[in-house]
């Protein structure tokens, strides 16, 4: 603690760690630890869920850890502890960086943080208890919901704050994507939870409330906050502006539009009404538009900066990853909303589609913006090299893995069952997907344990903290960051 | 790739900007949108434009065939109710009117009149008619299979050579449910006010004179 205070001491230059990250130091590094745990049981618990498929005796005799339950519980874990917590911590350094904001009331901030921890965790440890609500996404008991409303609201208004009482002088296109999320999460939240829950509207509507929240969540919360770190950390690291810069007001403003009525689309050829559904799928195509404009400046940028900043950051490689993995998701909604008449919306591949979102757009962003932030936050270097670059390897490769698996069995699934293959035949034939999946799972479960190590390590171990009070601060954090360069 | 460092050290890996030059140099690219070469074109927003108009003829025409109405009970665009069940689709009268109004501008219209008042000493008049407005057995079986003059119309004599053709047979062969709508129509035109005309009560008279081969005169069909 006083290596830092000696550090943040007026003496020190403004330099590329400046005191918009002193400022929320203890608040991120709260909500990415407890993120990390949430992670850590999420794979846990999702790993259970993935074995439990193909060998449905394992852990049988747990009520506890039944399919039913272990697999939201699974769901819930990662989405709200993992991406939640980890969306919040990321979103507050950006937003405390761009707007350079020294807001007071980080006490606050990891206040509203214990409150949303305790909040998720009574509602995960209720779904095990057998209080799911059984609605996707939603299955947390619904009496924890205004506790996690206060606690959220708590956080994001600070984001919110620091952006309002801040010096940014322009605002960068990272500022809108964030407030987008944050916005977006708390509307999207309140409103499902008050429509199924709390004053429940009639039959079909639910589904629909549903539909539109779990697709909402994804395209208006994981993947905003994840865009907002690549249009960040790609000028950041490369030193070249974004490619064909003027079009992503455009692209904004499009995906924003169409975001929120692509969920329509999961419910292709349920009994919801048909302009319901073309309405869906429409949206689901015309994000296509801001999907190419968004593919253009982040992929050309990346391009611009040459292969070989590629091949030696790690932080490039996450972000790179997460790049890919957001074209990849929309082409894939775009291609199922088309799917009407066939069975591709119950098959594995459309919880491929989500789970691209969810970890291969979302979480691989945050690893290399935590990767980017950490130093800067604790004024130490990473301890091993190895360690980042192992934890990308076994994610690139356990997610590929079990992504390609699901989506190959899930095509395969889909049109057996559009034959009318008999259901347990179509079941069966799932199996090798579904095993390979587990094994992509057990990898990604290798990549986060490392991760997890690496964390600590960096930032809690007192041994490393010892010498790191003797070390000195490492002279990138001193020097003051170049200039961007003008022209593309 | 002179603003980074040459140790690049993974660890800790450099800026190689600074937060505030990225917003700087940006807000300037926000406002000064880049300019082609003189006579030269832009590709990329040419390219744009292209791919976002074909995106939206193509969602527009997806959209118009799998709208389904905009009615919220129909769930599936494509599937009609009625037909899907297997039954003959029944219409409302004002919809047999409707049908039967389109079917007298094509094939009656010609000697009968727009306004259903024929022609004096060629084609009898249907407002008003007696024919019309009577016996549902007679005025079928005249659209079935045809009437030659001698007749007389509301007291006036047609002997002309002209003949009411049969609609049942070639060209016009007409359906049981097309003579009803086009005879539910007429019943209610041009002043008239008498019912419709059902397509089983068509079916039931086709069948009955189905060994007709020529057109009726008026002495084979009594008033009645």
């Amino acid at each position: 603690m006083s290596a830092y205070q000696q550090q943040l001491s007026p003496a020190a230059p403004v330099a590329e760690s400046g005191p918009a990250d002193a400022a929320v130091r203890w608040p991120v590094l709260f909500l990415l630890a407890s993120s990390i745990l949430w992670l850590l049981a999420g794979s846990v618990l999702a790993l259970i869920a993935a074995i439990k498929l193909h060998t449905p005796g394992f852990l049988a005799d747990c009520e506890f850890l039944t399919y039913g339950r272990v697999h939201p519980a699974a769901l819930n874990a990662f989405a709200y502890g993992w991406g939640v917590n980890a969306g919040l911590a990321v979103a507050l350094w950006l937003m405390a960086r761009l707007s350079r904001a020294t807001l007071p009331g980080g006490g606050l901030l990891i206040v509203a943080g214990a409150f949303w921890n305790l909040g998720v965790k009574l509602g995960v440890l209720g779904i095990l208890a057998g209080w799911s609500t059984s609605v996707p996404w939603l299955e947390m008991p619904h009496q924890v919901v205004p506790l996690l409303l206060v606690a959220y609201a708590l956080a994001a208004a600070w984001v919110v704050g620091a952006l309002r009482h801040g010096s940014s002088p322009r605002l960068y296109v990272s500022q809108w994507w964030l407030l987008v999320a944050l916005f977006s999460f708390p509307w999207l939240w309140a409103t499902a939870e008050a429509m199924l829950f709390f004053g429940p509207v009639r039959g079909t509507v639910q589904a629909i409330v549903a539909a539109w929240f779990a697709h909402g969540f994804l395209l208006l919360w994981f993947t905003p906050v994840a865009l907002a770190i690549m249009y960040y950390l790609l000028p950041k690291l490369l030193g070249k502006p974004i490619r064909a810069y003027h079009l992503a007001s455009f692209g904004f403003w499009a995906y924003v539009a169409c975001a929120g009525w692509a969920g329509a689309s999961r419910l292709l050829g349920a009994p919801v009404p048909a302009w319901t559904q073309a309405a869906g799928t429409v949206a689901s195509l015309m994000l296509l538009a801001p999907l190419g404009v968004i593919a253009v400046n982040l992929f050309g940028t990346l391009f611009n900066g040459g292969m070989a900043a590629l091949a030696r950051s790690n932080v490039l490689r996450f972000v790179g990853m997460a790049a890919l993995f957001f074209v990849l998701a929309l082409l894939r909604y775009a291609m199922m909303s088309l799917g009407a008449g066939t069975a591709i919306q119950l098959s594995w591949f459309a919880a491929a589609s989500d789970y691209v979102v969810l970890y291969g757009v979302f979480s691989f962003a945050v690893f290399g913006a935590v990767y980017y932030l950490m130093p800067r936050l604790v004024r130490r270097a990473w301890p091993y090299a190895s360690l980042i670059h192992a934890h990308f390897v076994c994610s690139a490769l356990g997610f590929i893995l079990a992504g390609v698996a699901l989506s190959l069995g899930g095509l395969k699934q889909a049109a057996e069952l559009s034959r009318g293959v008999p259901f347990a035949e179509v079941t069966a034939h799932t199996m090798p997907a579904l095993q390979l999946a587990t094994v992509g799972g057990l990898i990604l479960l290798v990549g986060h344990l490392v991760f997890a190590f690496h964390f600590v390590k960096l930032a809690f171990c007192p041994c490393v903290r010892a010498r790191a009070a003797a070390a000195p601060v490492p002279a990138e954090l001193l020097r003051t960051a170049p200039e961007l360069e003008a022209a593309s | 790739m002179s603003s980074i460092p040459s140790h690049y050290d993974p660890c800790l890996e450099p800026a190689a900007a600074s937060d505030d030059s990225i917003q700087r140099v940006h807000g300037r690219l926000l406002s000064d949108k880049p300019q082609p070469e003189p006579g030269g074109f832009a590709y990329g927003p040419l390219m744009l434009l292209g791919f976002m108009s074909g995106l939206i003829l193509f969602c527009c025409i997806y959209l118009v065939h799998n709208r389904g109405g905009f009615d919220p009970l129909v769930y599936n665009g494509h599937i009609d109710p009625k037909a899907a069940s297997g039954l003959p689709v029944e219409l409302t009268v004002p919809e047999m009117i409707a049908k039967g109004q389109s079917l007298y501008s094509v094939t009656c219209i010609q000697c009968h009149g727009a306004a259903g008042l024929g022609q004096p000493g060629a084609f009898p008049p249907l407002a008003g008619s007696d024919w019309v407005n009577g016996s549902e057995e007679r005025v079928v079986r005249v659209v079935l299979h045809g009437l030659k003059d001698p007749i007389t119309v509301k007291g006036e004599q047609f002997t002309s050579s002209n003949k009411m053709p049969a609609l049942a047979n070639p060209p016009y062969t007409y359906k049981d449910t097309q003579i009803s709508y086009v005879l539910t129509y007429v019943r209610q035109a041009f002043g008239n006010t008498s019912g419709p005309i059902m397509p089983a009560k068509v079916t039931e008279i086709r069948a009955a004179s189905a060994d007709r081969k020529s057109e009726w005169t008026q002495a084979e069909l009594p008033a009645n």
